[in-house]
């Protein structure tokens, strides 16, 4: 357990780029202008129907987390399988007696480790700094998406060797389901948690959406993991 | 989980009829068969001669497409791990992570290793960086490295966990006169109880540190023995002949030129390997290592230009 904290926290230093901080604190400040933004709409219904208001509370706070949550994650993880193609350490960390496909598993937990303490910040400092009592646990249903496009990105870039090609994959599914929901991902569909239910395209109900995404994301990490160490080794 | 196998200093390394052909159709072996033993083994041969893949081979980096590698009797390919447990290699093209400070990446180094005693991490780590004169770096982001001390963490995470087995290719490269030699004999000291396979374009470096060699040339074997048995080989086949610097190129093309520099007469003096003694008052020489590495190539790809 020692020797496995030691290899994730260096690993989480290898994968740590100044863009993380940035983007979360970009989310953070973009969070509270939206709830500034929206309080006096929601503030009077506090007195006289405090569950709708926290509710369209919560669903105001869970659109733009789960529009930031996916950028902090593809950023956080996209790059651990080029990385040690871009450092040049690939021969190096496949020469290691280690498991090699392990390194891509550690790096993954570490990345998904920094994009959940990213989105623990973007949501206590909200609430800190709005004093609106939305609920701290619904943001997170961002996570199943957010995961699941970053080990696109993981997938990607260990098939091509290049970041920006994951980058792009990663970014471009975003970016399609944002437009049109589900018409990429159907079953799959990453952004309809924080939409009003009258708005939501037929589909999963949540709960197995989230469950199945999550499952998507362990495949995607795997698949990834056994890419690096394949294409590591036959080059 | 510790991948390192039972500690054992005498590592056999067995390479038989190895031909390795790259996807299109290059082939970089052809029928390369080496025993190879405790103590140090050069390796030399010009550029595209197959040493690196050999290498390669030899780290579980690469598959043969035909013959085997075996580690005291294992085939390379059945216990990729295993044999990595044995091995420290240092790679051609060695680079580390930038951002890391040589403290982290050795220690990352040897997490991978499987040396899992954080404070037998931390003793080896500050020898070893003792040991290849970086112990005043310690804190400095290897970004900032210039490419001599790059070249020296490369050795020191090769030599992390004492392995039994050393591959190093290229370890000389971007040394200074001094670094190289005190490298070459931490690595001759280090050959007294361990196998180490040293690959590089230096002859100087295989002339002074090693018992045994192969040349490699165009993916096969064109020799396997001592350097002084490759010394013999070369028995009148070296001259030094002073030319006229107009008549030099004459010389050179049925000759291959080893040195040159002028002589006191106003011509030039070249010391140049070839089947027969150039025209013009030649004299043969006691040939080095370095004539009798040229003399082999040129035997193989002609000693003309």
């Amino acid at each position: 357990m020692r020797t496995f904290l030691a290899l994730l926290a260096h690993e989480a230093r290898l994968l740590f780029t100044w863009a993380l901080p940035l983007a979360t604190a970009g989310s953070t400040l973009i969070l509270i202008l939206v709830i500034e933004t929206g309080s006096p709409e929601i503030l009077p219904l506090l007195k006289t129907d405090p569950g709708l208001a926290l509710s369209m509370a919560d669903r105001l706070v869970l659109r733009v987390v789960e529009l930031a949550a996916p950028i902090v994650g593809v950023l956080a993880v996209s790059h651990a399988t080029s990385l040690d193609v871009d450092a040049g350490t690939a021969e190096l960390v496949g020469s290691m007696p280690r498991w090699t496909p392990g390194v891509i598993l550690r790096r993954a937990a570490a990345g998904f480790l920094m994009l959940t303490l990213s989105l623990v910040f973007i949501v206590l400092a909200a609430r800190l700094v709005t004093g609106l009592e939305f609920s701290l646990d619904r943001p997170f249903l961002a996570l199943p998406p957010s995961v699941f496009l970053a080990g696109l990105g993981l997938v990607v870039s260990a098939w091509t060797r290049s970041h920006a090609a994951g980058l792009a994959a990663a970014l471009g599914l975003w970016v399609m389901d944002l437009i049109r929901p589900g018409m990429c991902t159907g079953p799959l569909y990453l952004f309809q948690a924080g939409r009003p239910p009258c708005c939501q395209t037929a589909g999963l109900d949540l709960c197995p959406n989230r469950l199945l995404l999550c499952a998507g994301a362990a495949f995607l990490v795997a698949l990834s993991s056994w890419l690096y160490s394949r294409r590591g080794l036959s080059r | 989980m510790n991948p390192r196998p039972e500690q054992d200093d005498t590592v056999e390394v067995v390479i038989d009829r190895v031909d390795k052909v790259y996807p299109g159709g290059v082939t970089a072996l052809r029928g390369v068969s080496l025993r190879i033993g405790r103590g140090m083994f050069g390796l030399l041969g010009p550029n595209g001669a197959g040493k690196t893949t050999l290498m390669r081979l030899v780290a579980a980096l690469e598959r043969p497409t035909r013959g085997e590698v075996t580690v005291n009797g294992i085939p390379v390919t059945r216990r990729p791990s295993w044999v990595r447990g044995l091995l420290g290699y240092l790679p051609q093209d060695f680079r580390a992570y930038d951002k890391l400070t040589p403290r982290e990446f050795l220690d990352y180094v040897a997490l991978l290793k499987g040396l899992d005693d954080p404070r037998r991490r931390r003793r080896e780590i500050e020898l070893l960086l003792e040991q290849v004169g970086l112990g005043r770096s310690i804190r400095s982001r290897i970004g900032t490295f210039s490419g001599g001390m790059r070249q020296r963490l490369g050795i020191a995470q090769a030599l992390l966990g004492g392995p039994p087995l050393l591959i190093v290719d290229e370890p000389t490269a971007g040394l200074d006169p001094e670094e190289r030699i005190r490298f070459r004999n931490l690595l001759a000291e280090l050959g007294l109880t361990r196998t180490i396979i040293l690959s590089t374009h230096v002859v100087a470096d295989v002339e002074h540190s090693c018992s045994e060699l192969a040349l490699l040339i165009g993916g096969r074997v064109a020799f396997r023995g001592t350097p002084d048995a490759l010394i013999s080989r070369a028995v009148g086949k070296v001259w030094e002949v002073e030319v006229d610097p107009g008549e030099a190129d004459r010389v050179r093309a049925t000759h291959r030129v080893v040195s040159s520099r002028a002589a006191s007469g106003g011509g030039l003096a070249l010391r140049v390997v070839g089947r027969d003694a150039p025209p013009g008052g030649a004299r043969p020489v006691r040939p080095t290592l370095e004539d009798a590495y040229m003399v082999l190539v040129g035997e193989a790809v002609g000693f003309g230009k």
